[in-house]
């Protein structure tokens, strides 16, 4: 049976063509069970020896540029009565005949198949096994909104939207420079998504933005519709918690990158950038810094790491002084804490972990909720469930008021994935030092430090500069300098022009 | 990225093949429990009654919980526990033979020597409080004039007042009179230590007080009387009142205090004491030692009964012969009282040791002798500073 239809559809085929050159037919044979990719046969000028096909998905494209721009040339322009064959109107489209921005011709099957998949409308010559492909896309696409995840007071308020040619026209924009290069190149076997590298020609190390290519290249995916396919894909070491490609929806952000001489990638259908390569550092500098008094934002930035500091180790710290060396507490905090805690029947690092589990699940939960009951979760979750546990002496105050501060300090972080590994090693952390205590929780410290420092991102160590023996530490990390003293490009990128002015 | 795998995995393994591989004994992780535990505030150490053990007082605080209402009035706010064991840590351990709440001695912030104890070797009972890791050498160290610790601690603790808060209070406040002195642990040990020179703690009494509360009628106040001096590690002799500030003035240990000396017309005037410098100066001279005791203070002149402008500069000038008097009878009583028991709390050792290195090689052999018969003379020079917001009295405007 197979068998028959098989030769049933060779019979069916016209002996002098080939399946791989470019005629209708054949393209025909390959998209013509979705209804949505539109054939329409048509004779130009009504001449009927001047047949051709025009092939365009329907949604994808611009109906009016197809009829007003395409159709109707071909069917009224008095340039086409005196045509007599169809390489005389491949020839006459060619040289300008119809107005079209952004045509290109093409005899390759599978090249046309890909524009028409990606919204271009083709005219296919039959006989001549040719095609001219015009740009129509035109399908519908979000606006340019205010960023959602990455808010600023003062600043430009524009983000990426999902389609690459307007991101990419919003980053041109902004670095209005010959030597902004937007490579391209198509990732995902099935999906064929394109995928833009961005890099400044004059600045960025040659090697990076090789090391980048090759690995998009050497992509072997079947699509890359979440962020994460990217990602794992430029990070140096998967097995690390800790984000090394930075993700931002703002491209003032991704501009800055590039013009300190990191490499960008942008994919289509996601409305991120992503940078490349990271630093530990770039994930605690928030873009509020810039816009703000350097003072203020050093102020706030150091506050930002102590933050950091503290939304890691205080459950874990509070386990080790509650239940190994409660004699490192004041004496007064002491009998505090322990009043709060007569009754309450777990001991201090099973109800520390029981919390921490808590506000995990209340946190997944506001996620997954539609926003208006998401807030319903965190009233009943934290309010309700919170204080009933607490009069019901399951759980003591003094560890509902530590994590709830631990949950704050760790909402300003910069960058949610580093907010998503410290989360982590807050678990790590905890459960060490409710093994050891103090000690524990050291040596947890110690092991998370030696998987920061032994981790390096295209050749650059993951903690630098914080690890460089460069006197230019301070410049952008610890404390934000004003911008007349950050003369110099990052040192650790290598770049080709290390002053920032010239 | 194999062999970094490798390597994170036996840095995680390592610390815990030391930590718990190391022998058959089951791991015990818990710790202690902050929620279960009974916090040491205060211990006594007293010699129990007959048998010769030592008695041990400790006091806490007992835990009220958070929705709970405060005690009920006379109901006691603390817990006071006594053990005895022929040894200080043999009493510490037996507190568990009867406490139903774990023990924990990293909060005891003082330690209670009795006066008997102090008289017979307080080294020997200080020895467990200094090499016990769970215990603080920031826990003071106060001797109990005249009462066994036990006593000072059931009748110094009311129930409005917790004694190791009272405690606090008056060793975070000796500055305002400078008769006494807070002294920790690590500090006396190093006093101790000093081969020569006489180590002191502060001494506290109890007196009778004034008015006290139903239930509290048997209860006394608590006060700081200055210094328990010592030689070689017993009790000789107590220095208190104004022996005790003149001890602080030879030691440098004066921050502040009132003076009261009396103006030309017989009115009291008050001399708040505001900084004060003081030198000690060995002379040896043809193998015979001299000390001189110097002594610089500025005051500010705070209070004065009788309507006379007293700034005026011969009256100021009477006045600060007037201080120099009562300074000079402070610190001689302190050094009358040490000379007689061959006592050098001050430093005076120390700084003939500094200045004649060599020669001290001969005298240390018979210091006692040498530092008895040696007459320590004491330079006053005070100044009265300002009058604070005005100089005239109120009265003044009056009498004219």
């Amino acid at each position: 049976m197979l068998k028959n239809i098989f030769e049933k559809n060779s019979n069916e085929e016209k002996p002098q063509e080939n399946s791989n050159d470019l005629t209708s037919s054949n393209i025909k044979k390959l998209l013509s069970k979705s209804p949505d990719i539109k054939f329409r046969e048509i004779f130009i000028n009504d001449d009927k020896n001047l047949p051709v096909t025009m092939i365009y998905i329907d949604g994808m494209t611009n109906p009016m540029y197809v009829s007003d721009f395409i159709l109707k040339p071909l069917n009224q322009e008095d340039k086409f009565c005196d045509v007599k064959n169809l390489s005389d109107a491949y020839k006459l489209i060619e040289n300008g005949a119809i107005y079209f921005a952004a045509q290109i011709k093409s005899d390759v099957l599978t090249e046309v198949i890909n524009e028409i998949l990606s919204g271009a409308s083709v005219l296919v010559f039959d006989e001549l096994k040719r095609a001219i492909v015009f740009d129509t896309k035109g399908y519908e696409k979000r606006a340019i909104i205010e960023p959602t995840s990455e808010n600023v007071t003062k600043g430009p308020k524009d983000s990426f939207i999902e389609v690459l040619r307007v991101n990419t026209s919003t980053l041109r924009a902004k670095i209005k420079s010959k030597n902004l290069v937007i490579e391209q190149t198509v990732v995902g076997k099935q999906t064929a998504t394109p995928v833009s590298i961005i890099y400044m020609d004059n600045i960025a190390n040659v090697n990076i933005v090789n090391a980048v290519r090759e690995k998009l290249n050497g992509l072997d995916v079947d699509n890359v519709l979440s962020p994460s396919y990217i990602e794992s894909a430029l990070s140096s070491n998967i097995y690390s918690v800790f984000p090394q490609v930075k993700a931002t929806e703002r491209p003032d952000v991704l501009s800055a990158d590039l013009l300190e001489g990191r490499v960008g990638v942008i994919v289509d259908g996601i409305p991120l950038a992503f940078v490349v390569p990271t630093t530990f550092i770039q994930l605690l500098q928030a873009p509020e810094d810039y816009s703000r008094n350097f003072i203020v934002s050093s102020l706030v930035r150091m506050l930002r790491y102590d933050l950091l500091f503290l939304t890691l180790t205080l459950p874990a710290f509070y386990i080790a002084v509650s239940s190994f060396n409660p004699e490192l507490l004041p004496t007064d905090l002491v009998i505090s804490i322990a009043e709060s805690k007569i009754g309450v029947p777990f001991p201090s690092f099973f109800e520390t972990l029981l919390m921490l589990l808590a506000f995990e699940v209340i946190f997944e939960a506001g996620l997954r909720m539609p926003k208006n009951i998401g807030q319903t979760v965190s009233i009943v979750g934290a309010l309700i469930v919170g204080q009933a546990a607490v009069q019901a002496k399951i759980i003591s105050p003094a560890v509902v008021i530590l994590i709830a501060f631990t949950a704050i300090a760790s909402f300003t972080m910069p960058n949610q994935d580093l907010s998503n590994a410290v989360r982590v090693w807050r678990f790590i952390l905890a459960i060490c030092s409710s093994i050891l205590g103090l000690f524990g929780l050291i040596i947890g410290l110690i092991v998370m430090t030696y998987n920061l420092c032994k981790l390096e991102v295209y050749g650059i160590p993951y903690l630098s500069p914080l690890v460089s023996s460069k006197e230019r530490i301070l410049d952008d990390t610890l404390i934000r300098f004003p911008i007349k003293f950050m003369k110099l490009r990052p040192d650790e990128l290598n770049v080709k022009n290390k002053k920032r002015e010239g | 990225m194999k062999n970094r795998l490798v390597n994170f995995i036996i840095l995680i393994i390592i610390p815990l093949i030391v930590c718990i591989l190391t022998g058959c004994e089951t791991l015990n992780v818990s710790g202690i429990e902050i929620g279960k535990s009974n916090f040491i505030r205060a211990v006594g150490i007293d010699k129990a009654a007959g048998n010769g053990n030592i008695r041990l007082t400790v006091i806490s605080k007992k835990k009220i919980p958070m929705e709970g209402s405060t005690p009920k009035s006379g109901e006691e706010a603390s817990i006071v526990m006594n053990s005895e064991g022929k040894t200080v840590f043999e009493a510490v351990r037996n507190f568990h033979t009867f406490s139903n709440l774990d023990v924990f001695w990293g909060h005891n912030g003082f330690i209670l020597i009795s006066e008997e104890l102090a008289r017979e070797d307080i080294m020997k009972y200080l020895d467990f409080f200094t090499r016990d890791h769970e215990l603080r050498l920031n826990a003071k160290v106060i001797i109990v004039k005249g009462m066994t610790a036990e006593t000072f601690i059931k009748k110094g603790n009311t129930s409005s007042m917790f004694l190791p808060d009272i405690l606090n209070a008056l060793l975070s406040e000796t500055d305002g009179i400078s008769i006494s002195k807070s002294i920790e642990l690590s500090e006396a040990i190093t006093m101790f230590e000093n081969g020569v020179a006489s180590a002191y703690l502060p001494c506290a009494e109890l007196i009778d007080a004034e008015k006290k509360p139903q239930g509290d009628l048997n209860k006394k106040d608590i006060i700081l009387n200055g210094f328990a001096l010592f030689k070689n590690n017993q009790l000789s002799e107590f220095a208190t009142y104004g022996a005790g500030r003149g001890l602080n003035w030879i030691t440098h240990n004066v921050k502040s205090g009132i003076i009261v000396v009396k103006d030309k017309t017989g009115g009291d005037v008050s001399l708040e004491i505001i900084d004060v410098d003081r030198k000690i100066k060995p002379v040896l001279k043809n193998g015979v030692l001299n000390v001189t005791v110097e002594i610089e203070e500025t005051s500010n002149l705070d209070e004065q009964y009788s309507g006379e402008e007293l700034f005026v500069q011969d009256t100021l000038k009477y006045l600060e012969e007037r201080q120099n008097e009562a300074i000079l009878q402070e610190a001689q009583s302190a050094i009358y009282l040490a000379q007689q028991y061959g006592l050098d709390p001050f430093g005076i050792s120390n700084a003939v040791y500094h200045k004649y290195p060599i020669e001290w090689e001969k005298m240390k052999n018979n210091w006692e002798e040498i530092y008895k018969g040696t007459e320590i003379v004491v330079k006053v020079k005070s100044h009265i500073a300002r009058a604070y917001l005005f100089n005239n009295p109120i009265r003044s405007s009056k009498k004219k």
